[in-house]
């Protein structure tokens, strides 16, 4: 083997860093590409499905009601400024206020996934095996429906390491990750939104 | 080397049955030919041209010492040169070729002047159902697996199918285009000689893909317009005991329930229309020749000649079967 | 903010022989035996076995190629029926695929990218054994229904209606699509591993521009699979499988769904599929024509630039697989265009190695006679794909053998090749010994002559009208002679495959010893003992040119300070490669496994019921609590309300 030389000390550097230096984020980043990815190829299944019909929804069929939808919006809307402030509390190491911020986070999970199973099971109407269209709406609801899940379970785990007092330096940052994971996951929404809930009714 | 050894092989196979690109009788398939020809030449160019740099390079270089010396700049610059240079030839051979290839394209795909003959063909598992359409009910007819077209004139193939996806393809004649479920596309072709050519699925579609096959009979003309007029008549009522009796059992028996034979009460078309069935040159979409003896082997165990095929077999009484077969014998 | 600080030569003393033992004791694996087996982490365990497992599919897939050989060798030939064959050719393609070609290649990659970039292991270890134990749940799970008579039969790309729940009853499209499921998860996992690991884990020094190209290569591949494989994994778990198992009407005519979607999504990740699996194996020639002829590759930015094109365009050409389709005539010369457009950067690459061939001394080694054999089979498999990509031409050939012999000569020209090429550069790096020359060239002649004798033959029969997936022909069809010259060419390939393994087996037990260095290579991998510590390095080498090992004078510089008595690696930037942070790496846990049991739990129970989905989340959970969940932290380490970094 080469005899070595060296020229540079490491031992120095952080062991604990925040956002794109640390290794996490782009794992985060990497998933949330992939994820993002699906959503849009998701989405152009909707139009060209779509293209086969000559009214949409097709004759028979209900347009979804907007209610519960427009409500569960809103709400993501609400929720992210609560976020910003879960991941400030992060960088910023404070355990307490981590732990609320993500107590929060948890509950609007909840509050988010319930909604979703009554948006999928009441507002839209129709069920996947009626029709294409039907077909559709469920992928596309159903599929960032996934991502509110493991995003809720995600919170509600790392809620419950703060609270039980396992955290340790690490899991701030990987609560940062989490809040950045959740703007992902309401900015994806919005559009789909859109398409699902309104598209029926502009298009 | 490609050449060469295509050349070879090309004379070393017979083609009993015609069935190949390479043997165009129509103005499709020979533009595609010619293409083919001029894409093989240009690429075994490339090809020995590459090969040899590529062996040249390490002959030439195995006895060299200085292994990773820098080299002197200016056969870097050579290098780079020579490495442009193949770019260069890249570029140029495939934009020749890629207009070359617009251009064939241009010419075939835009339907045929003319007036052409149309035929609607539609898919099934694993038979072809051809319809001659017309203007007057009378005019209509069904048939399978067999396809006739006057030679000289351009035919336009209006495609369908009712289960899954299949692929029609009788290269000789033209390329092949899908017949999809929902969807109608159109191939045309043009037969310069008169003949029997064959073609197959192309698109898989389950257990009997294999034999899915049909023939396209090109005859002159005037001997078209005859088969067309015989092909319009309802099938001729039995004329002797044997045939009568051959009906009876047609009529009583299983097959009624898939099979048509225009003049009867038979109009089911689950299976091929058999109303002509003994002017056919095949059975079971181009897999046996229309003889007694497949015939009765056909009818008796179909599930031996294509495994899987949805004609269920059949027990038949000997005088029955050997009636049944004489009447569908008479159906020409 | 704190800065790797620079260091003027430091002096060896003896608390190096300290700090070896400190690094042995903290990456010893925690665990032994079977124990230690499900809960390995180290990449390079991890990836020998990634491999190990695909060319294991390999010879399996091949067995079923060597009966589809001898089904097709005489016309009506009775070896197998219609319902065999069919299985016999989905599950090959689907096998050499899905679970052979790509895995192998990200499985290698994920063995040499810590190594070349002088990282002690990938981003994600744990991560990393879970994308492992999926792909081996995916496998067994296809084989052993292949065996059980429930294999797919409806072709490895499955085209509905033929494929959907009216004319596929039964559970064998279900094992596709779900088998599509596990790899793809596999892939992505494998993916994210890779960029990640080569953004962030770069030896310092290591810019942009003294990047290996094999690590180039495989980072383009990465990306490629973060935008092909989700639209397979949609199409098949979403779609498919839905309209099987729920009776959805994605692709029901009559509902309102369309056939064509499938074939869109299918081949909008199924060309870049076949890119996937070839840019690595450019990856893999550049770096054995660079160490056997002793000079850097011509080029090198072009040389870049080519794999980035090629991986970009590969996402234009999906449409070149549905020229029999209704597609709009512009459409269709635009695939052509972007299909003959793709040769341009493959042909310099080609250009570009030739030339540094012509500049340096080669040494034919076997991994050298397999980089020139993959030109010298791949290039007519390119010139095929550039003929096959004109609409008139391709209309004649589509589905028939000449296609099957387009794709087998790019596949095992551009593939297979540089893979066998790769398993004689690096196995003396991954097990210490070398494998033997001689029976190497015995290895690489038959292969050479079996490829050609089986495949060459096929163009003729495809232009003769021969067209794939026929379970038997009729004699008078006169294909029977040259189907048998194939069938007797694939015997020679088995001989040959034969030969590797017999030599893999001696070598590996037996084999002269390799010691660092056997070739005098120029990248990092080449540093390091052989095999390979479990840290990889000891001191973290630091880069000054893209061929490090050729450069460094008899010393390599290194940079130290990474704590020995945790383990842990060096993060660095992405663009520059400076240090930026240390980064600690996780020990040997089993809940990677157990998660990938309930994925297995899941996806093979949603072949029978809708359930599977809620009982396999709930598992997930289960499994992902204890992946997650702190153990073995010290008191002092955790965090508390109130000790807000001001306070501290
Ligand atoms: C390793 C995998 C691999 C690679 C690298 C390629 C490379 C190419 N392929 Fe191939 N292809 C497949 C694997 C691959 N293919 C598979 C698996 C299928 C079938 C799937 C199925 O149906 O089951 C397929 C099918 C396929 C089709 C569809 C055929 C059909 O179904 O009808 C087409 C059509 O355009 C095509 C084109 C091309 C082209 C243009 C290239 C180009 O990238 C080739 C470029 C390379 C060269 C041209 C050689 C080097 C260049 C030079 C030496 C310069 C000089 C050259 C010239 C001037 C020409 N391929
Ligand atoms: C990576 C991709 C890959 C590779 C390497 C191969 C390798 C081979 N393929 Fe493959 N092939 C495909 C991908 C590949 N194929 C695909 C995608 C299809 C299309 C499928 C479809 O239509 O859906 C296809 C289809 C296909 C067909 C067409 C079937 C048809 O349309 O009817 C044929 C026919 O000859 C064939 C032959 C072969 C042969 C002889 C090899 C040989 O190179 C194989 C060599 C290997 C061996 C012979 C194994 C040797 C084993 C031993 C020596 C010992 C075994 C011992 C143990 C198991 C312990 N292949
Ligand atoms: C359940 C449906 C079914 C029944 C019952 C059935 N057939 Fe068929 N038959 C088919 C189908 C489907 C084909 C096309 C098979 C193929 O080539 O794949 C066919 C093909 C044929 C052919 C070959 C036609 C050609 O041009 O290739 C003949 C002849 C035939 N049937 C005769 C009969 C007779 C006689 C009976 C009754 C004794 C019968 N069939 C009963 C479905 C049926
Ligand atoms: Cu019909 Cu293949
Ligand atoms: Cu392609």
């Amino acid at each position: 083997m080469r005899r070595t030389r060296t020229v540079l000390d490491v031992s120095m550097l952080p062991d604990h860093v925040y956002g794109p230096r640390d290794v996490m984020w782009w794992g985060t980043l990497g998933f949330m590409v992939i994820e993002g990815f699906t959503l849009v190829l998701c989405a152009v299944v909707y139009v060209y499905i779509g293209q086969n019909f000559r009214d949409w929804p097709p004759q028979g069929t209900p347009l979804p009601a907007l209610g519960v939808p427009t409500v569960q919006v809103a709400l993501m809307l609400v929720s992210v400024p609560a976020l910003v402030w879960t991941s400030r509390a992060a960088h910023a190491e404070d355990a307490g206020r981590v732990r609320i911020g993500l107590t929060l986070a948890t509950l609007f999970g909840a509050v988010f996934v319930a909604l979703r199973a009554v948006e999928l099971l009441v507002s839209l109407g129709v069920t996947w095996h009626r029709n294409a269209y039907g077909s559709v709406q469920w992928l596309v609801i159903g599929a960032h429906a996934t991502l509110l899940l493991i995003e809720f379970v995600e919170v509600a785990g790392m809620a419950a390491i703060f609270w039980l007092g396992r955290a340790e330096r690490k899991h701030f940052s990987d609560a940062a990750d989490l809040a950045f994971y959740w703007y992902f996951m309401v900015g994806a929404w919005i559009p789909l939104y859109a398409l699902c809930f309104l598209g029926p009714r502009w298009l | 080397m490609l050449a060469a050894a295509t050349l070879l092989a090309l004379v070393a196979c017979g083609h009993a049955v015609e069935q190949s690109a390479l043997h165009p009788a129509g103005p499709q398939a020979r533009k595609v030919s010619d293409l083919w020809w001029f894409a093989l030449i240009v690429s075994t160019v490339v090809y020995v041209v590459t090969i040899g740099a590529l062996l040249w390079a390490a002959w030439r270089a195995r006895r060299r010492e200085h292994a990773g010396a820098p080299l002197p700049p200016d056969s870097e610059r050579r290098m780079t040169r020579a490495v442009a240079a193949g770019v260069g030839a890249t570029v140029a051979l495939l934009l020749v070729f890629f207009v070359y290839d617009l251009s064939v394209g241009r010419t075939l795909s835009p339907p045929p002047g003319g007036d052409p003959l149309t035929i609607n063909v539609i898919g099934h598992q694993w038979w072809w159902e051809v319809q001659y359409p017309d203007t007057t009910p009378h005019g209509r007819f069904t048939t399978a697996n067999e396809i006739h077209v006057p030679v000289g004139r351009p035919v336009v193939l209006l495609l369908t199918s009712t289960d899954v996806i299949h692929s029609i393809w009788v290269p000789n004649l033209a390329g092949k285009k899908d017949l999809i479920p929902g969807y109608t596309q159109s191939v045309w072709f043009q037969a310069d000689t008169a003949g029997v050519y064959r073609g197959q699925c192309a698109e898989f579609c389950g257990h009997q893909h294999a034999k899915m096959a049909l023939v396209v009979v090109a005859e002159p003309p005037a001997e078209f317009q005859r088969w067309l007029a015989q092909s319009r008549q309802p099938a001729l009522p039995p004329t002797d005991s044997v045939t009568r009796r051959g009906q009876e059992v047609f009529l009583t028996g299983p097959c009624v329930m898939c099979h048509a034979i225009d003049g009867t009460p038979a109009g089911s078309n689950v299976g091929p229309n058999l109303t002509h069935l003994a002017s056919r040159r095949t059975l079971g979409a181009g897999t046996l020749p229309n003889t007694r003896g497949h015939l009765a082997g056909w009818i008796v165990d179909p599930q031996r000649v294509k495994p899987g095929v949805w004609m269920p077999p059949n027990q038949l009484a000997p005088r029955d079967l050997e009636a049944l077969l004489t009447y569908l014998q008479s159906l020409k | 903010m704190t800065h790797a600080r620079e260091v003027v030569a430091l002096p060896a003393t003896d608390h190096e022989d300290d700090e070896l033992a400190a690094l042995r004791r903290s990456w010893r694996p925690r665990h032994r035996g079977l124990w230690g087996w499900l809960t390995a982490v180290d990449h390079k365990s991890i990836a020998t076995r990634y491999v190990a497992t695909a060319f294991l599919w390999f010879l399996l897939g091949g067995l079923n190629a060597a009966l589809m050989r001898l089904q097709l060798a005489r016309p009506e030939n009775g070896l197998v029926g219609p319902d065999r064959y069919n299985q016999l050719f989905t599950v090959h393609g689907t096998a050499m695929m899905f679970l052979f070609a790509v895995p192998v290649m990200t499985a290698v990659g994920l063995y040499l990218v810590p190594l070349m970039i002088g990282t002690r292991d990938v981003a994600f270890p744990r991560l990393n054994a879970f994308g492992y134990w999926v792909f081996l749940i995916g496998g067994v799970f296809l084989f052993v229904s292949f065996y059980l008579n429930t294999g797919p039969d409806t072709g490895w790309f499955a085209y509905v209606p033929l494929s959907g729940p009216e004319y596929a009853p039964g559970k064998r499209v279900d094992v596709w699509a779900q088998l599509v499921t596990f790899t793809e998860i596999a892939g992505l996992v494998a993916a994210v591993e890779i960029i990640v690991t080569v953004f962030k884990q770069r030896a310092p020094g290591m810019s942009l521009n003294r990047i290996p190209l094999y690590v180039w290569a495989i980072l383009v591949v990465s990306f490629m699979i973060v935008f092909a494989m989700p639209a397979v994994a949609m199409a098949s778990t979403m779609m498919l499988a839905m309209d099987r198992l729920v009776a959805t009407h994605f692709f029901n005519q009559a509902e309102g769904g369309d056939p064509l979607l499938w074939q869109h999504l299918f081949w909008f990740f199924g060309h870049p599929e076949v890119y996937i699996m070839f840019i690595p194996g450019l990856g893999f020639v550049s770096s054995i024509v660079e160490t056997f002829t002793g000079r850097r590759v011509f080029g090198y930015p072009v040389m870049v630039l080519s794999l980035f094109i090629t991986g970009f365009v590969g996402f234009g050409l999906w449409v070149h697989h549905m020229f029999a389709t209704p597609i709009p005539q512009l459409g269709r010369s635009f695939f052509t265009a972007a299909s003959v457009l793709i040769a341009i950067p493959t042909g310099t690459q080609i250009f570009c190695w030739i030339a540094t061939i012509w500049a340096g001394r080669p040494r034919f080694t076997t991994a050298m006679l397999f980089a020139i054999g993959f030109i010298v089979v791949f290039v007519i498999g390119g010139v095929t794909g550039v003929m096959i990509a004109s609409v008139p031409f391709d209309l004649q050939v589509h589905d028939t053998f000449f296609i099957v012999a387009h794709f087998h000569y790019v596949i095992l020209g551009g593939v297979v090749f540089p893979l066998f090429g790769a398993f004689y550069l690096w196995f003396p790096k991954v097990t210490g010994r070398m494998l033997d020359e001689t029976l190497g060239k015995w290895h690489f002649w038959l292969f050479f002559v079996g490829v050609n004798v089986t495949f060459f033959p096929m163009h003729i029969l495809g232009l003769n009208g021969m067209p794939r997936r026929v379970y038997t022909y009729l004699p008078e069809m006169g294909w029977g002679d040259l189907n048998l010259l194939a069938t007797v060419g694939a015997g020679v390939i088995a001989a040959s495959v034969a030969v590797f393994l017999v030599n893999v087996v001696r070598s590996a037990w037996r084999g002269a010893l390799a010691g660092p260095d056997p070739w005098g290579g120029p990248t990092l991998e080449w540093a390091t003992a052989s095999p390979p510590p479990p840290w990889n390095f000891r001191h973290i080498p630091v880069v000054e040119s893209g061929s490090p090992l050729w450069s460094a004078e008899a010393e390599l510089p290194v940079a130290t300070g990474l704590r020995t008595d945790r383990r842990e690696f060096l993060v660095t930037t992405v663009l520059d490669a400076v240090p930026d942070n240390r980064h600690e790496h996780p020990t040997e846990t089993i809940w990677p496994f157990v998660m990938a049991l309930a994925i297995g739990v899941t996806f093979i129970g949603a072949v029978f019921t809708p359930w599977a989905y809620v009982v396999g989340f709930a598992f997930a959970t289960v499994a992902f609590a204890g992946w997650a969940w702190p153990r073995g932290t010290k008191p002092e380490e955790r965090v508390h309300p109130g000790l807000a970094r001001e306070a501290r």
